[in-house]
């Protein structure tokens, strides 16, 4: 007996399933027909054609490794490499998934067929191209109906995005808090009273937030209908909001702790082209189909292991300027590199319904190779994570990976330890070989910047 | 939220407006394993015929103007003007 994918029970349509990594959709027999209106209809292949939709086939009985109820269809889709979820995309990458789902809308729209849904949780990310990935969310259009899935879009998009946009607040750690998105009504009540002056908000946020409290008041007194949308009018609204949404930008002070780190840094030239080395050649040997690049930064290295033979590189980072350069070199460039927001100290749980809906990242994040640079000192000495800890933390994210130790003699940790007792006395590199070599065995070493930094290059054991 | 929204006049008005639209209009059957929300389709159902009498307007006015512009300097032929721009 097969189990859908924990995340995949809120839609009764159909199910997805994961089988020996193979990615199944079963379609219940009441959802048939609609489905194949859908798939009757011209945008659906070029949608696939184009990337926007992920790739769909139609499944016989016989190559269905599933035993399929009477009536039910089963489609099989491309295995996505890296499964994310939008409390863990920069503003940049929720802004481009909130845009895919916007134009794949008004383009079914032409052909009668209409979102059912509006959640983030339908978009995944190839590198940093968004394709959107629940087929049962295109249904037939009826004449007249609104969009189901609007208040949900505003929830899961547009008040996270609004959140960053007009109050420079990067809504990962509320969004990662409440899945289903921010409301309108909590939206409201933190933006100035000069944003009820823009018309988008003014309607999308404020009138929404003000009308569902009248409508929870209310409550007991009515049974609310669903209104009627001309197709004109409906359309209209999803052009509005994707101009509306294309104009946002991440609003920052402009201060970012490791945004500028590439020119900010103290390394001298010499000993950057060291590091570079070390690290291509180590890439280079290993050859892995996903590396992970844990604190990223704006994706140096990245660009490095991505010429040096990685297939593609998942970024990690905490800081969200960083991430936003990061996102957007890798659309410029057309990296196939996923920089995604993580708080090494606090990574991303399971969570949800049961504590299972949605993986945590250590569970997704299953790579070849790790690239850990200049990331020990900040969990150790910055976050109070005992070295014992964080050493084989950091080892048990790939079977291959580079670490960096940094001493404390450097400039970095000077800084850190400015204005605090120093209570680490075991950070030092002969403690730090001594757990690395306990969970990993040394297969290189280099020392970088008057030996203030050193290179580790290890195979984590069985 | 209540209270900061009071300086604004017309408010009473507006949510006159968006529920005598959302009672007053058609009514479909569920189409979706969402809730919807009663101010979200409140929302839609109003943005919807604001955005319909703006392109009546829009409409109308590119009319008149072809009028007015064949009349004085006969540069378009009201005939010609597209009603779906």
């Amino acid at each position: 007996m097969n189990n859908p994918v924990a995340g995949s029970f809120r839609d009764p349509a159909g199910h997805v399933y994961d089988i020996d990594g193979r990615i199944i959709r079963t379609i219940a027999p009441e959802a048939v027909e609609d489905f194949r209106q859908v798939m009757a209809a011209p945008c659906f292949q070029s949608l696939i054609d184009d990337g926007w939709l992920i790739d769909s086939n139609i499944l016989s009985a016989e190559d269905c490794p599933l035993d399929l109820p009477d009536k039910t269809m089963a489609i099989e889709h491309s295995r996505i490499p890296f499964i994310s979820y939008p409390y863990e995309w920069s503003f940049a990458a929720l802004k481009s998934a909130a845009l895919l789902h916007l134009d794949l809308h008004i383009r079914c729209m032409d052909d009668n067929i209409t979102l059912c849904d509006g959640s983030a949780y339908n978009i995944q990310f190839i590198g940093p191209r968004p394709v959107f990935i629940d087929l049962l969310s295109l249904r037939p259009y009826r004449e007249g109906e609104p969009w189901a899935g609007y208040r949900q879009f505003c929830e899961q998009f547009i008040n996270p995005l609004l959140l960053g946009a007009k109050l420079g607040i990067a809504p990962n750690a509320w969004y990662r808090g409440a899945l289903e998105g921010i409301t309108a009504g909590d939206l409201a009540s933190m933006l100035k009273w000069q944003h009820r002056l823009s018309w988008n908000m003014f309607w999308h946020v404020f009138m929404q937030a003000s009308l569902q409290n009248k409508a929870t008041a209310q409550s007991g007194n009515s049974v609310p209908k669903i209104p009627h949308v001309a197709r004109a009018g409906k359309i209209a609204i999803l052009k509005q909001l994707r101009k509306w949404i294309a104009s946002l930008s991440l609003k920052s002070s402009g201060i970012s702790t490791w945004g500028d780190y590439a020119h900010s840094h103290s390394y001298d030239s010499d000993a950057e082209s060291q590091k570079r080395d070390f690290v291509a050649a180590a890439v280079k040997d290993v050859t892995p189909a996903t590396l992970l690049d844990l604190g990223c930064n704006v994706g140096d290295y990245t660009v490095l292991a991505l010429e040096s033979g990685a297939g593609r590189v998942l970024g990690a980072d905490a800081d969200h300027l960083a991430l936003e350069r990061a996102f957007s070199r890798a659309q410029a460039e057309d990296l196939d590199f996923l920089p995604l927001y993580l708080d090494g100290a606090n990574p991303t749980p399971s969570q949800g319904w049961n504590g299972v809906e949605r993986d945590s990242f250590t569970t997704r994040a299953k790579s070849d190779m790790s690239l850990s640079l200049a990331v020990l000192h900040h969990l150790v000495i910055g976050r109070n994570i005992p070295l014992d800890q964080a050493v084989p933390w950091i080892v048990s994210l790939a079977p291959n990976g580079v670490m960096e130790f940094v001493t404390k003699d450097d400039p970095m940790i000077t800084r850190m330890l400015a204005l605090r007792e120093d209570i680490f006395p075991d950070y030092t590199q002969a403690r730090f070989e001594e757990i690395l070599s306990e969970h990993a065995t040394i297969t290189a070493s280099q020392v970088v910047l008057g030996g203030n930094r050193v290179l580790y290059r290890f195979t984590a054991r069985a | 939220m209540k209270r900061g929204l009071r300086f604004l006049t017309p408010r009473k008005m507006y949510i006159q407006l968006v529920v005598l639209t959302y009672f007053v209009v058609g009514a479909n059957s569920a189409y979706a394993y969402v809730d919807p929300g009663t101010a979200g389709m409140a929302i839609q159902a109003l943005l919807a015929t604001l955005a319909a009498g703006a392109a009546t307007i829009a409409v109308f006015w590119q009319q008149v103007r072809a009028k007015f512009d064949n009349l004085f300097g006969g540069k378009a032929d009201a005939s010609q003007v597209d009603p779906g721009e």
